[in-house]
């Protein structure tokens, strides 16, 4: 009976008892694949609807201006940057990831956007020019002296907190790029049979009393 | 606005408040012998064949696997979290208790870390041996069968080692250790600590006479809940089959917010929220079965309040909410140096334990009852986001053992060679221990406090004591030693007294247990020691509620033996007619 009255309720908020799916009724024969019951509530491709939601509100502006990503992309590749056998931050998109997170984790914006700031001074302090607009050396020149956080510079505390920042967000979003990982090396995520540690592996680390 | 409906036609056998461990378990037993059975599950429906996020790549995630959204990263299977939006609770001033919560079918097991370990003959009847905590009604020897039957009808690896109180089982076969367990095995054994293989809920081998399960194929991925069924959770192993019978319909996304009861005080049925329309309902039984997780059914007790019941039900005793209790723990992470450019293969192995070590101290040389167990992480996993984020704050410390002088930090291609080097050499031990269940850790109803339907929310206190902080103590001295001893870069800072030495906060371990206890005694208990409500008959709980004093071990194997048990109970005394 209080199905027939939740089909009423259903009616008088304007959802059709079709597209509800009510068909979570006994059903002795049904097998389980019929058994959904769900309006704005379901899952689609493993997401609930308020996940995806927020990766659409997430999408629909920019945090950083284009000056800002400009410097991101230079510093991002300054952490990382290409070698023989890899490629750098930028081309695996690491600062997309980096806008993509600091609209994800909000009070990361602040400390990011002031960062950005500092150094754009700190360059003009130094070097009469922002960021973008100075030499290698000038730039590695900065980066010596806010990469090595036991230094302990208090002037320059802002910038080596901005720095150990970035640092951590380019080494998340590079590492986590299918370029990343194959530079790591990591193999699995994959269908396997675990048997156990190799022996050669065993003998190196001469643990071969261990071979079972 | 509620939108009550009386007089529904439609009676059930049996109604069963939530589908993770307990309430699949009974969903399971009931729904098998023939009964008709309506399950309520407060969230939405989750089949891990097709909602589970199993294989997906790091990049595959916008935020690539950070927790923002969901609290153990965004492939996880929990949905939920320790905070929900619109359903919140609270704490007194000098407690932190932190409550997890899984809204979904199967609630919390589709992630939990399956490992299933059986309570011990003293941890049923701790305080005969010690004086230390309460006694269950029942010992270990009534529970076993139900262990036993539960080994085989949902499959658990492990080895039989004859322990006296990590009693074995009917195990599949363990996975075999990785690299750095090996490593960390041969420095324990160095210090008397023994290592074994772990007991984890993942089918190894084919389960018999079960062809819905499939076997793992080690992509060490369980905590996202395996698409081909391989490990245990409650949805693909007991609820899902269980629906398959026929008897068992489940209501998703339906909350429930009190149990009725009718003039002579038995249950009748329960209300809820539909959240599809968020209209209220009601939904009768002849018997009610409330698996809602621990504190989620002390709270719905206590919100049941009828004359017949003024305390809420079941609760003329006054201990529902009361003996809250969790599990210790502490965590100390470090590098392994000597796994540093390490050979590559695919290690994903099981996402479960390989191997653990039970408790193995003698008490009475030390200054805090029982102990824990160890649990071993660490390997060449997927790298997600954080990695390797503390880096370059050690890379100085990792130069000095190859004899270089280096500072912590950089950054260019040395760095990026860093991140590289040391890919794998991450390891951590993990202390999981008794806290004892106590009158004065508790959850209640917050009089101030509802959530977005209205429904009073829980308020807790819980505090650690002496007991619990001197073990914390002892779980980082130990692991500190364990490390420096192998000549590990930790990672960890070494906590002093002001902060517990390390313990995790209480509930952070999310083991919370004991707030509907069991007992012989209706003064001092609300369940008899079938579960069964002391003041009214055709109640049940079967989620960690009913637990007088969990021991180290992890609750979830002995949440299942034990709504097995209730559920057959059940079955037994309706056809006796005494319920
Ligand atoms: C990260 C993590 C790791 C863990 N690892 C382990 C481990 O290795 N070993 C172990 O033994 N345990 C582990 N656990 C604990 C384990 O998950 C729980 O012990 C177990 O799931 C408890 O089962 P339950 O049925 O009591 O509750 P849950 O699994 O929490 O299920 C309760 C269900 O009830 C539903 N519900 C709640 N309120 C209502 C309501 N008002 N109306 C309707 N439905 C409601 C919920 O949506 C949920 O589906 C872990 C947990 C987590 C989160
Ligand atoms: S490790 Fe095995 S059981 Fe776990 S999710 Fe992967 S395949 Fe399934």
């Amino acid at each position: 009976m209080y199905k027939m009255k939740r089909r009423d309720a259903l009616k008088a908020i304007g959802v059709s008892v079709m597209a509800s799916g009510l068909l979570f009724h006994r059903c002795s024969s049904e097998k389980a694949n019929r058994v959904v019951s769900r309006i704005n509530l379901d899952l689609k491709d493993g997401r609930e609807l308020w996940e995806r939601e927020r990766f659409e509100e997430l999408n629909s502006y920019t945090f950083f201006d284009q000056h800002e990503k400009e410097t991101l992309v230079e510093l991002v590749d300054l952490i990382l940057p290409a070698d023989e056998h890899s490629l750098s931050a930028s081309e695996v998109e690491v600062p997309d990831f980096i806008e993509f997170i600091v609209k994800d984790q909000p009070e990361l914006q602040q400390p990011m956007r002031e960062g950005l700031k500092w150094i754009d001074d700190y360059a003009k302090q130094q070097f009469q020019a922002i960021f973008v607009g100075i030499t290698i050396g000038q730039k590695t020149h900065i980066l010596d002296r806010i990469a090595y956080p036991e230094q302990e510079r208090s002037e320059l505390q802002l910038g080596i907190s901005f720095f150990t920042l970035l640092r951590e967000l380019t080494a998340s979003g590079y590492f986590t790029s299918k370029a990343g990982i194959d530079y790591l090396g990591y193999v699995g995520n994959r269908p396997n049979v675990w048997e156990g540690v190799p022996t050669e592996i065993l003998r190196q680390f001469q643990l071969t009393h261990l071979i079972t | 606005m509620a939108f009550n409906i009386n007089g529904a036609k439609e009676k059930y056998d049996v109604i069963i408040v939530g589908s993770g461990a307990g309430g699949g378990m009974s969903g399971y037993v009931l729904a098998h012998a023939g009964l008709k059975v309506l399950m309520l599950e407060s969230g939405p429906f989750f089949d891990p064949a097709k909602d589970s996020l199993q294989l997906r790549w790091p990049w595959e995630s916008p935020r690539r696997g950070a927790s923002t959204n969901r609290a153990f990263g965004d492939f996880d299977g929990a949905f939920g979290g320790w905070e929900i939006e619109g359903e919140p609770y609270t704490n007194t001033e000098d407690s932190e208790f932190r409550w997890f919560r899984s809204r979904m079918l199967g609630g919390r097991t589709n992630h939990w870390g399956r490992i299933s370990l059986r309570f011990g003959p003293k941890d049923f009847k701790g305080g005969s041996f010690d004086g230390a905590t309460d006694d269950w009604p029942i010992t270990y020897d009534e529970v076993k069968p139900y262990y036993d039957k539960v080994d085989v009808l949902l499959g658990v690896y492990g080895t039989n080692e004859g322990l006296e109180n990590d009693p074995d089982g009917i195990f599949l076969k363990p996975p075999k250790p990785r690299l750095h367990e090996l490593m960390l095995t041969e420095e324990a054994k160095k210090k008397g600590i023994p290592v074994i293989a772990g007991r984890c809920s993942v089918l190894t081998q084919p389960l018999k006479n079960n062809s819905q399960r499939g076997i793992c194929f080690n992509c060490g991925q369980c905590g996202r809940s395996c698409k081909a069924y391989a490990d245990f959770s409650s949805s693909s192993a007991l609820v899902i089959p269980a629906i398959r019978t026929g008897n068992l319909e489940v209501l998703p996304n339906s909350l429930v917010r009190e149990v009725l009861v009718d003039g002579g005080g038995l249950a009748k049925g329960v209300s809820y929220i539909n959240k599809e329309d968020m209209q209220e309902y009601q939904v009768y039984g002849e018997q009610v079965i409330l698996a809602a997780s621990a504190c989620e059914s002390a709270r719905i007790l206590l919100n049941s309040k009828s004359r017949q019941h003024p305390q809420g039900l079941a609760n003329s005793s006054g201990v529902v909410g009361k003996y809250l209790h969790d599990s210790t723990g502490v965590s100390v992470s470090a590098y392994l140096p000597q796994l540093k450019d390490r050979k590559r293969y695919n290690e994903d192995g099981v996402g479960a334990l390989h191997i653990y070590s039970p408790w193995w101290l003698d008490n009475s040389k030390l200054d805090f009852p029982r102990g824990y167990h160890i649990e071993y992480g660490g390997g060449m996993n997927m790298p997600s986001y954080g990695y390797l984020s503390d880096l370059p704050r050690f890379n100085g410390a990792l130069a000095k053992v190859d004899g270089t002088v280096k500072k912590s930090g950089g950054y260019g291609r040395s760095l990026k060679e860093e991140y590289r080097s040391y890919f794998g050499t991450k390891v951590v031990l993990a202390g999981r221990g008794l806290a004892m269940a106590r009158k004065d850790n508790y959850c209640e109803i917050d009089p101030n406090t509802v959530d977005r339907y209205g429904i009073p929310v829980l308020k807790f206190h819980y505090k650690w004591h002496d007991a619990e902080i001197k073990q914390g103590k002892h779980m980082q001295d130990t692991f500190h030693d364990l490390f420096t001893d192998m000549g590990a870069v930790i990672t960890s800072e070494y906590v002093g007294i002001e902060r517990n030495y390390g313990l995790k906060k209480p509930g952070e371990i999310i083991h919370e247990v004991g707030t509907v206890r069991m007992g012989d005694d209706p003064k001092t208990s609300a369940l008899n020691k079938w579960c069964q409500a002391h003041d009214c008959r055709n109640l049940f709980v079967v989620d960690g509620a009913p637990f007088v004093q969990q021991g180290d071990k992890n609750p979830t194997w002995t949440i299942l033996a034990l709504s097995m048990r209730t559920s057959e109970y059940i079955l037994e005394q309706r056809k006796k007619h005494n319920l």
